[in-house]
């Protein structure tokens, strides 16, 4: 089994996949990648556990970001209205629903069998223990800016 | 025809749906957030076809198919789920599923999963 921190590409492409084919963006560009979640975000967390170990995915913007990717799944434009919270949430945890998808299928080969959880919304950056480490892609997608979170036990990823 | 739409995420529901609407099948919707209500809801009043997703709280959509093909109801159900894996295809497809429609899809991939069903 590959170390998780290894995994961070594999959720990049996934994300791209999904962005550009169900949330209306033409492109994604990793900006950067990072050690340290970035603060005063907020997003969707994912849990994948196998037999072998577990991880979170993490997808998280400002509230802009947010809005735009969740009104691209949701078939809307810029010019719609807000979504209010509780919608805003539910779409921006299928958007890291369906991303755990693709990834879950990226990595098969490597990861052992994962089983997707169930995600969650959250504000505020991950908080990484002495236990778990973070590793940060910033991508770019026109004027939004995101964070793909890769959160693993220290131990699995650390090189 | 009526389609019950299984998905914990309220968004997904309305993807499916207009999803279905934009394949050019004039259905009506029922929806539930798992696959426990959505029993409650066969039960009550058994729709034409059942798109349930993989992954929801309570009971799953694996669940829910087991839990109908237990009772030796028959009802037409498929998966639109983020779930791709190959294992999971097939205990799908050998507990009774008809299709299997992985997310993000797009209406092309929803005719092409609904035309053999709803023929």
């Amino acid at each position: 089994m590959s170390a998780y921190g290894e995994f961070l590409p594999d959720l990049e492409a996934a994300f791209q996949d999904v962005a550009i084919s169900a949330l209306g963006q033409a492109e994604v560009v990793t900006a950067q990648r990072l050690d340290t979640p970035p603060p005063q975000y907020q997003g969707a967390y994912l849990g994948l556990v196998a037999l072998q170990g577990a991880l979170q995915i993490g997808i998280a913007s400002d509230e802009a970001g947010c809005q735009i990717l969740s009104k691209g799944l949701m078939g809307m434009t810029d010019a719609d209205p807000p979504l209010p919270d509780g919608e805003l949430a539910d779409a921006f945890c299928e958007i890291v629903n369906i991303v755990a998808g693709g990834f879950k299928a990226k990595v098969r080969e490597r990861s052992g069998n994962l089983q997707l959880g169930l995600p969650v919304f959250f504000r505020g950056p991950a908080q990484p223990t002495e236990h778990t480490a973070v590793k940060v892609a910033v991508v770019k997608m026109g004027p939004v800016s995101a964070a793909l979170l890769l959160v693993f036990p220290r131990g699995n990823g650390q090189g | 025809m009526q389609i019950l739409v299984v998905d914990d995420s309220k968004a997904m529901r309305s993807i499916v749906m207009r999803a279905v609407r934009q394949a050019g099948y004039d259905a009506t919707f029922v929806e539930a957030s798992n696959g426990a209500e959505a029993l409650k809801v066969i039960h009550a009043t058994p729709p034409s076809l059942v798109m349930a997703d993989w992954n929801m709280p309570e009971m799953s959509g694996i669940e829910l198919l087991q839990a109908l093909r237990a009772e030796g109801n028959q009802i037409k159900m498929g998966f639109v789920t983020s779930e791709s894996d190959p294992s999971m295809r097939d205990l799908a497809f050998q507990s009774g599923a008809l299709f299997m429609l992985t997310k993000p899809f797009t209406p092309d991939a929803i005719k092409a999963a609904l035309a053999p069903v709803l023929a």
